[in-house]
């Protein structure tokens, strides 16, 4: 005998045999069909709401589950974090990818739009760094460029392109602190 | 008057979808593995990001990582194994990948978010009960699958044709396969100069995607539907890197074929495999 099942399952249970193997065969309750209907145009309705929300906006955290913009958007160029510390010896060039190798599906782990801006990650990074190089630098200072992109052209950085400093962190400073328990 | 049918269907699609997504489980648990020292391992570089702000309640450390990935490992491998354990092991991997994300915040993607909305797919489907391919279950989780597909599919392709005719000429398309992240392969950049080439498959993804909230329904046109999704994600797969999302999508391509051409094409199967059988009998005299 069937366990019991969820009221998805219960209803018209028939199980019937055959060429000697067992079929079992049953579908929702007609007393719960109302509410699954109503349940799944909810669902409709949602998916219809977040897309309606217009295009190029910030989208809302609440319809961040069912906003799906992947590659929409035209990308004509790509950017790029560059940093440098102030040494007793000068102004250095960072290798942010030497000290922070992690890379996603999206590319280094600090190289995404959300770093290429003032803000509290960035000034986690900047005190990151600071901790990280071996010479102890006085600051650090990070920039951002953009490259154009070209069709049938591979994509590399422009060693020419036009760095705009967003962030210089004296070391010094207390970096934002996050007050979770480490564990 | 009966508006909508809830016979039974076949349930048999369930096993394999849900023994495909443990198996990209898994993977993408040993992949995150990789970065665990850099990230979780990092106490200078901890990040209180929405929307969970979990950094301000619990700073993850290299340990609990280790132990969350194992338990996301030990999860997914429940999913691949089946039956009773499909549930336990999907909120088991679910909760442990979920507490990773978040913990880290900066790496939540499209594929992310959308098996969250299969786990809630699998959570009222009949995927955990053994013998699927013997059994009709109700049609309820299927829909609740198709819907999500074609909010997704739908929306982008719709927003593509709304607000960037660039995809129509294919110049948007070529950019995409040039991007120094996300494509720049040799394949992709060759394509990408020709234009040839980047229009029709501009025509064929805005097609895809715009028509599939309307014709995935409907018996007839279900299948061709869902080959040209098979393409266009083989295509996506081959010319760029965006991680599982291709094959999170084809994983829950046979839940999404019709049930009648999904049992009748394991049904031939299964005639195949018995004439299979039968040729290699060797009759001893």
């Amino acid at each position: 005998m069937p366990r019991a099942l969820s009221p998805l399952s219960r209803g018209s249970r028939r199980t019937r045999y055959v060429a000697g193997i067992f079929h079992s065969s049953t579908t929702t309750a007609p007393a719960f069909r109302p509410v699954v209907l109503a349940l799944l145009a909810s669902l409709v309705l949602y998916h219809v709401v977040c897309f309606a929300i217009p295009y190029g906006d910030d989208v809302p955290t609440w319809a961040l589950p069912a906003r799906w913009q992947m590659f929409t958007e035209r990308s004509s160029s790509s950017g790029a974090l560059h940093a440098r510390v102030l040494t007793p010896s000068g102004w250095q060039e960072v290798n942010l990818e030497g000290m922070f190798p992690t890379r996603w599906e999206s590319g280094l782990r600090v190289a995404g739009k959300r770093f290429r801006a003032k803000g509290r990650r960035t000034y986690t990074l900047a005190h990151s760094i600071c901790q990280r190089h071996p010479e102890a630098p006085s600051a650090v200072e990070l920039s951002s460029s953009v490259s154009a992109k070209q069709a049938g052209v591979r994509s590399i950085p422009d060693e020419t392109a036009v760095k705009t400093r967003f962030l210089v962190w004296n070391c010094r400073a207390e970096p934002p602190s996050v007050g979770g328990w480490f564990w | 008057m009966v508006l909508v049918n809830f016979a039974p269907v076949w349930a048999g699609p369930w096993r394999l979808t849900g023994a495909a997504c443990g198996a990209i489980g898994v993977v993408s648990a040993l992949a995150t593995a990789r970065g665990i020292p850099d990230v979780w391992g990092a106490t200078d570089m901890v990040f209180d990001e929405s929307p969970f702000h979990l950094a301000r309640y619990w700073i993850l450390s290299e340990t609990t990582a280790l132990v969350l990935v194992a338990l996301a490992v030990v999860g997914a491998t429940g999913m691949i194994v089946g039956g009773r354990l499909f549930r336990a092991g999907m909120l088991l991997w679910l909760a442990a990948t979920w507490i990773l994300l978040a913990g880290e915040a900066l790496n939540i993607k499209a594929h992310d978010r959308l098996l969250v909305w299969i786990a809630a797919a699998f959570l009222i489907s009949p995927v955990h009960e053994p013998g699927l391919s013997q059994k009709w279950r109700s049609p309820v989780a299927r829909w609740f699958l198709l819907i999500v597909f074609a909010g997704m599919y739908g929306s982008t392709g719709w927003l593509k044709l709304l607000y960037e005719p660039g995809w129509l000429r294919g110049d948007v398309l070529a950019l995409h396969l040039v991007h120094p992240t996300f494509g720049n392969g040799e394949l992709a950049v060759w394509v990408s100069g020709q234009p040839w080439l980047v229009r029709p498959m501009g025509w064929v993804t805005v097609l895809f995607e715009t028509s599939f909230p309307f014709l995935i329904w409907l018996r007839r046109t279900n299948p061709w539907c869902l080959l040209l999704g098979v393409g266009l994600h083989l295509g996506i797969a081959m010319l760029m890197d965006v991680g599982k999302f291709s094959w999170v999508c084809l994983a829950c391509y046979p839940v999404l074929l019709h049930p009648e051409v999904a049992k009748g094409q394991w049904r031939k199967f299964q005639a195949w495999r018995i004439r299979s059988n039968s040729s290699r009998t060797v009759v001893v005299v």
